[in-house]
């Protein structure tokens, strides 16, 4: 056998990466925190990134808090397919609606009261630096719908396929794709609105 | 130049979003506090149900039985009476009414009724049903059946006690014979039996450890849980390790016959990623 079969038979036993076992499943019932505890080290990089690319850094902790707390009581809606880590994304998205407009409107009040105001458009790729363009794309992001944001999210910035995208939010590839190209077309206008200020 | 921004801006997004953050210890931190809290507050809610539960079945079954006359009285009552022998129900005292099963006959288009000999009046408690009461009362009465017949302020207890004698010799709706002692008539109500899921769970563990372990034995444990849970919750997770024990024996086969289901399954699905690597992989 080469080294490529036992690698992959070597990432399946230990049933708290992808799957729950029984005694995570019994002990998080429970409230027992160390059960907690672990899946949170196991998870939430995963879970925060998310939370960081969907709502912004304003509440994305938050966000992160809100999603695992209530993990288990949502376990007893999971139906033990998938990932666990795919279930928790779910879980975050469900959250975030209460986040999103949270988030809005703290970026919209430090845009106000922010030392300097935007200087003139200028070329993007001379005058914006990472942190500046990620701010950028998310104040454009909060003039999306709930709906629209999700997809531009889940597929362009978190690079899931379609099918999965489809899969997590409950609909239909096609509407999927359907979103997507109206989220992007919305962005461009905004980006465009922005930049030029 | 605005599709190049939004690109700039996405991978922006994205890589910003990578980078560690020094709050992740404070969170994890304000997570334990608000779990902790979450479930001493539940803990505290179920304690305070069952107290409040408690309390309403105690004070609500000394009610009772200050009504029925006594506790005694009140399981008596309580008892449906084909569950209590006959020896108990010649027992009724003699001060509790008879209630009428049904309106009375004068609220029926009725023939005039002639009352029976049989129906005595409240203070008596003729238990013992003659023939003919027997023979009537034996057959099912149904509504239209029961418009016509002379309506008796005891009918249903006669009735019930002329059902008796052919009740006690069949076993019950159930299935099972009906109590034949006083004991068992007042005895509580069975609760509800539900499957457990201890001996899936211990042979799930089982057959993890061996698997852990890389014992031969792995596979047939896996085999164990898996008949008796086929459709139990991790039966997923034993089918796949099933298949990875059939890999380590060398069944490419029978392997490749496990792994099939999951790697044809929708993307994203369990192990679905990783199915179809180890069958791109297995030897021919």
């Amino acid at each position: 056998m080469d080294g490529s079969v036992e690698r992959s038979l070597q990432m399946t036993v230990p049933l708290e990466s992808h799957a729950l076992g029984p005694s995570a499943r019994e002990g998080l019932a429970a409230g027992d925190l160390d059960a907690l505890a672990r899946l949170y080290e196991q998870h939430h990089e995963a879970v925060r990134r998310f939370a960081r690319r969907f709502v912004g850094e304003e509440t994305a902790e938050d966000l992160v808090h809100d999603t695992f707390l209530s993990l288990p009581r949502a376990l007893g809606r999971w139906n033990g397919t998938g990932s666990l880590r795919t279930f928790l994304i779910g879980i975050a998205l469900n959250h975030a609606r209460h986040h999103v407009r949270a988030a809005a409107r703290k970026r919209a009040a430090m845009q106000r009261f922010a030392a300097e105001p935007p200087g003139p458009a200028q070329s993007p790729q001379d005058a914006l630096d990472q942190r500046q363009l990620s701010e950028l794309l998310l104040r454009a992001m909060d003039t999306l719908s709930f709906d629209h944001r999700s997809a531009f999210v889940l597929c362009d910035v978190e690079e899931r396929p379609a099918a999965e995208v489809a899969e997590l939010l409950g609909i239909p590839e096609a509407t999927v794709r359907t979103r997507l190209f109206h989220a992007r077309q919305k962005l461009r206008t905004a980006l465009q609105r922005r930049g030029a200020r | 130049m605005s599709d190049d921004l939004l690109e700039l801006a996405t991978r922006a997004l994205r890589e910003t979003s990578e980078a560690p953050n020094p709050r992740a210890g404070a969170t994890r931190a304000r997570l334990l506090a608000s779990a902790e809290r979450q479930t001493a507050r539940r803990r505290g809610w179920t304690l305070r149900a069952l107290l409040l539960g408690a309390g309403l079945l105690a004070s609500g079954t000394a009610m009772a039985a200050h009504v029925a006359g006594g506790v005694p009285e009140l399981l008596r009552a309580l008892t449906p009476s084909w569950v209590q022998p006959a020896a108990q129900r010649t027992h009724k005292p003699a001060h509790k009414p008879a209630r009428p099963l049904h309106a009375p006959a004068s609220n029926r288009v009725l023939p005039a009724p002639a009352p029976p000999a049989s129906a005595a009046p409240p203070s008596v408690t003729p238990m013992e049903p003659s023939a003919a009461q027997l023979d009537a009362s034996s057959a099912p009465r149904h509504a239209s059946e029961r418009a016509h017949s002379p309506r008796k302020p005891r009918a249903k207890r006669t009735e019930r006690a002329a059902r008796a004698p052919r009740v006690e010799s069949s076993p019950d709706a159930m299935g099972k014979a009906a109590p034949a002692t006083p004991t068992e008539s007042v005895a509580a109500p069975r609760p509800v039996e539900r499957p457990s899921i201890a001996p899936e769970l211990a042979l799930f563990r089982h057959a993890e450890r061996l698997h852990r372990a890389k014992s031969p034995d792995a596979l047939s444990a896996w085999d164990a849980y898996l008949k008796l849970a086929p459709n139990g919750a991790l039966a997923p997770e034993a089918r796949y390790n099933r298949a990875l024990c059939l890999v380590r024996m060398q069944r490419y086969d029978e392997a490749r016959a496990a792994l099939t289901p999951f790697a044809a399954a929708t993307p994203g699905a369990y192990r679905q990623r990783e199915a179809r690597a180890l069958l791109e992989h297995l030897p021919r």
